[in-house]
């Protein structure tokens, strides 16, 4: 007879090893999880109403996917060193591509019938959003994809979209309905009010949260919400101008009171 | 080339089959699954479905009841919201007229033979 913790431990088991591999938010990677656990009581009953054993458990696995079909692992989250370049490289294309000149046009909201982006691959990148404009790297395992004319640029890393920058003339908005052209007040009000300014001469330089930075020389302000992942770039008017959606910073504390 | 072409035909469907199913009525993970693995030709599995559902209770398509379970987790049972039932009638009248047009392309091909 089969202890019901022993088949509790396998089934926690495959979980364990199918969340290790699903690059979601926290809330839809736990109900992915229910879901599958459910899923496997369902059919371990239709198996076995009385008393299934270990056996059951296993014919009922091996009848489902692997773990590795959720999804690649995600990269980890020490990603650091290669963010400020990251940005930087960004910030920059985003200048050449003369995106400043028109920063305040607002459009309607497609968010809805977009693609989740973050964890798509390559592949369905390549078939969702079409060829590059532009293509940046590989370098340090990341490689950049420039789409001009949705002003969005998608960073992959291991073959999945783990960042990406959303730039004037892009319909995606962010999980609360912010998008290009939104004033700061929407922005604080979705992700917090910031805590002081503070005034940055690098472009664009500081990575504690919710200080609003500000570069004189450019007029240009941001926010970072490293909590939602996300960086808010303003123009000069405080319009949204550029987001970058699953940046992850660098541990910066903040020293000022 | 050809089983890249079904890959990415599939993509979509699979999306439209899912709601498709719940507008018939509410269900749950398992009972969907194994409905759409009826269909043969889309090779649908819990990897691809969970996820789905997932997604489009997120964006507003879905809502969720939970019903207790004896043991295990609770039992999800997914249904469309309204915003659900207006996207699956946009798809429908998609699909048809897609359906349509591939159609009017074999006859306009008859009719120039």
């Amino acid at each position: 007879m089969t202890d019901h913790n022993d088949i509790g431990k396998c089934i926690q088991k495959y979980l364990d090893e199918i969340e290790a591999h699903l690059n979601q938010p926290h809330s839809q990677k736990s109900e992915v999880l229910q879901n599958v656990e459910a899923h496997i009581r369902d059919a371990l009953a239709r198996r076995s109403e009385e008393n299934p054993n270990l056996d059951d458990l296993e014919a009922v696995i091996a009848e489902m996917d692997a773990p590795e079909s959720y999804g690649e692992r995600p990269p980890a989250k020490q990603l650091g060193p290669v963010m400020k370049p990251l940005i930087y490289v960004a910030v920059v294309l985003t200048a050449i591509l003369g995106i400043w000149l028109v920063s305040t046009v607002r459009k309607g909201s497609t968010t809805s019938d977009s693609p989740p982006l973050i964890g798509q691959s390559k592949l369905d990148a390549l078939s969702d959003l079409g060829t590059p404009t532009l293509v940046g790297g590989p370098e340090d395992g990341y490689q950049t994809y420039h789409y001009a004319g949705r002003g969005l640029d998608v960073v992959f890393n291991d073959g999945k979209i783990v960042q990406y920058a959303i730039r004037t003339n892009c319909t995606l908005k962010t999980d609360t309905g912010v998008g290009i052209g939104a004033d700061m007040s929407e922005v604080t009000r979705a992700y917090g009010q910031y805590k002081r300014t503070e005034e940055v001469t690098e472009w664009f330089g500081g990575n504690v949260s919710r200080v609003l930075y500000h570069h004189k020389e450019f007029d240009r302000y941001k926010i970072n919400y490293p909590d939602s992942d996300l960086i808010f770039m303003f123009d000069c008017s405080k319009k949204v101008e550029l987001i970058m959606v699953g940046y992850i910073f660098p541990v910066e504390k903040d020293t000022e009171p | 080339m050809m089983n890249t072409w079904i890959t990415q035909l599939r993509k979509g469907l699979i999306e439209y089959c899912v709601m498709k199913r719940l507008s018939k009525g509410e269900s749950y993970g398992y009972e969907i699954v194994q409905r759409l693995k009826e269909m043969d030709e889309l090779v649908i599995t819990e990897s691809i479905v969970y996820p789905i559902l997932s997604r489009l209770r997120k964006e507003g398509y879905l809502k969720v009841r939970a019903v207790k379970s004896p043991d295990g987790p609770p039992r999800r049972y997914y249904d469309l919201t309204s915003l659900g039932n207006n996207r699956v009638k946009e798809m429908d009248t998609y699909w048809k007229d897609l359906c349509r047009s591939v159609a009017q392309l074999d006859e306009k091909k008859g009719t120039e033979e």
